[in-house]
């Protein structure tokens, strides 16, 4: 089929036939186009009659084509008409609405489907991710352990009376090692003035 | 001739008696403390602050009467100009006065402290005051402004010169605090090392602690140990900041300071020791 599409003509090669003043050239090779268009017709019409569905089809075409031109020349004066009134319409509307407004909100609009983008593209990147497996698994929050219960089991040196002086001594010191004030903020020279000038 | 002998041991007890006490009061006053023994540190504090209301109000009263001589210059002005700062140097050398006896009444209340140390501080303490009572007294023979201005400058001289002093006496106050605890945290250390050996060394069952036990103990005592080493080091570099540069006589805020850090250091190794002394007495008295 591709064979038989008729061949246009080199329009370069047109131009620098006609500048070198070959104009024969040209016409013989429309000549000769035409008429291999013709005999491809006849080929085709030979080809259609043998085949009957194509036959149909092209008629179904023929008939699709001839209504398709018959409304577009009842259609095209009211197309024309309403063409003319919405232009009209938008003339007179066009002073009454905000055109500021319209911008604004558009802009808005645009920028929450871009918003919206963004998050479809970061939700699909987070979640391939969770596939391939990047992220670290998820650590499990401390829990305090429970501390054993041990009951009170006393030594036989519980009730020795040298360890529990030891125990009494020791905490007496360790009261005062942590309330020892070391500053002595009492004893601190008074402010004097010893600049005495006339 | 009993009675004799009885009369004349009574008569040569009470001379040994009177003699003693007299002798005893005598060696007292050599370094000033009898008025310290009768008067309580609060009293002596008391009076200090009662002479530095007494200094602020003449200081006011100078201030003023200095503006008013400087702005009029008549013999009026001049004459209460002179009254007010005569007034206010003796109030200034009074509240110096009481300062050095608090400071006297801290160093004879304060623990820790050599008696050897505090009577050489209580001597150079003595000295000031006397110094400062002398110059109080000698300020009514002052006959105008310029004399009185010398003699602040003499006072504010000797003031300066004092400086290393004040703060020597509080350095070693700070530091006879820690001394004294670290020598009875140290003497706990002791009769905890004396019983933990007694326990190691103990051989019927059941008054024998397991082996890791007697380890766990023992490590316990080996850093304990070591901590009272360490705070001790540290009293050392103290010291030695305090014989090294307040004898040379260096203004010593910042040294006090120094010296509170160290003693801060020494005082947090004595606190770890303690933990490690209460933690081994915990484990002896429990199973």
């Amino acid at each position: 089929m591709a064979e038989n599409k008729p061949r246009s003509i080199n329009p370069i090669k047109k131009w620098f036939y006609s500048l070198i003043g070959k104009r024969d050239v040209i016409e013989t090779e429309v000549k000769t186009q035409s008429e291999e268009k013709e005999n491809s017709k006849e080929i085709n019409q030979i080809e259609i009659e043998e085949d009957s569905v194509a036959s149909d089809v092209r008629r179904a075409k023929l008939f699709l084509k001839s209504l398709f031109e018959k409304m577009v020349v009842f259609v095209n004066p009211y197309l024309r008409k309403g063409v003319s009134l919405a232009g009209s319409a938008r003339k007179e509307i066009s002073p009454l609405v905000d055109k500021k407004f319209i911008r604004l909100i558009l802009k808005i609009f645009i920028v929450f489907v871009m918003v919206l983008i963004l998050l479809y593209m970061a939700l699909g990147f987070v979640r391939r991710l969770k596939k391939e497996g990047v992220f670290l698994p998820n650590t499990p929050t401390p829990q305090p352990s429970v501390i054993p219960y041990n009951p009170y089991n006393p030594s036989v040196y519980n009730k020795d009376p040298q360890v529990i002086e030891i125990d009494e001594n020791l905490k007496i010191l360790d009261r005062e090692l942590n309330n020892l004030n070391l500053r002595e903020s009492g004893l601190n020279p008074p402010s004097l003035d010893w600049d005495i000038k006339f | 001739m009993l009675k004799k002998c009885f009369y004349l041991s009574i008569l040569v007890i009470f001379c040994f008696a009177v003699f003693f006490k007299v002798s005893y009061s005598q060696s007292v006053n050599e370094i000033g403390l009898d008025d310290y023994e009768e008067e309580t540190f609060e009293d002596i504090y008391e009076a200090y602050l009662g002479a530095n209301e007494e200094y602020k109000k003449a200081h006011d009263e100078y201030i003023l009467k200095r503006a008013q001589f400087l702005r009029f210059q008549t013999l009026k002005s001049r004459k209460d100009a002179f009254d007010a700062t005569l007034s206010m140097l003796k109030n200034r050398d009074e509240v110096v006065i009481a300062y050095l006896k608090v400071l006297k009444a801290s160093l004879l209340k304060g623990v820790g402290l050599a008696d050897e140390r505090k009577n050489e501080l209580f001597l150079e303490i003595d000295n000031e005051i006397s110094w400062f009572s002398n110059h109080k007294e000698n300020l009514s023979s002052a006959g105008s402004l310029e004399d009185l201005v010398r003699d602040s400058k003499f006072a504010a001289d000797r003031w300066s010169q004092l400086n290393s002093l004040i703060y020597e006496v509080m350095s070693v106050l700070s530091q006879g605090k820690v001394s004294h605890l670290s020598v009875r945290l140290e003497k706990i250390f002791r009769a905890s090392k004396n019983k933990f050996e007694s326990i190691r060394n103990e051989e019927r069952p059941e008054y024998a602690f397991d082996t890791s036990k007697i380890e766990l103990l023992d490590r316990w005592m080996f850093e304990a140990e070591g901590k009272i080493d360490r705070s001790k080091e540290k009293q050392d570099e103290v010291e030695k900041i305090i014989r090294g540069n307040y004898q040379k006589k260096i203004v010593g805020l910042n040294l006090y300071n120094s010296v509170l850090s160290k003693l801060s250091e020494s005082q947090l190794y004595m606190k770890e020791a303690s933990n490690f002394l209460k933690e081994i007495i915990k484990q002896i008295r429990t199973k």
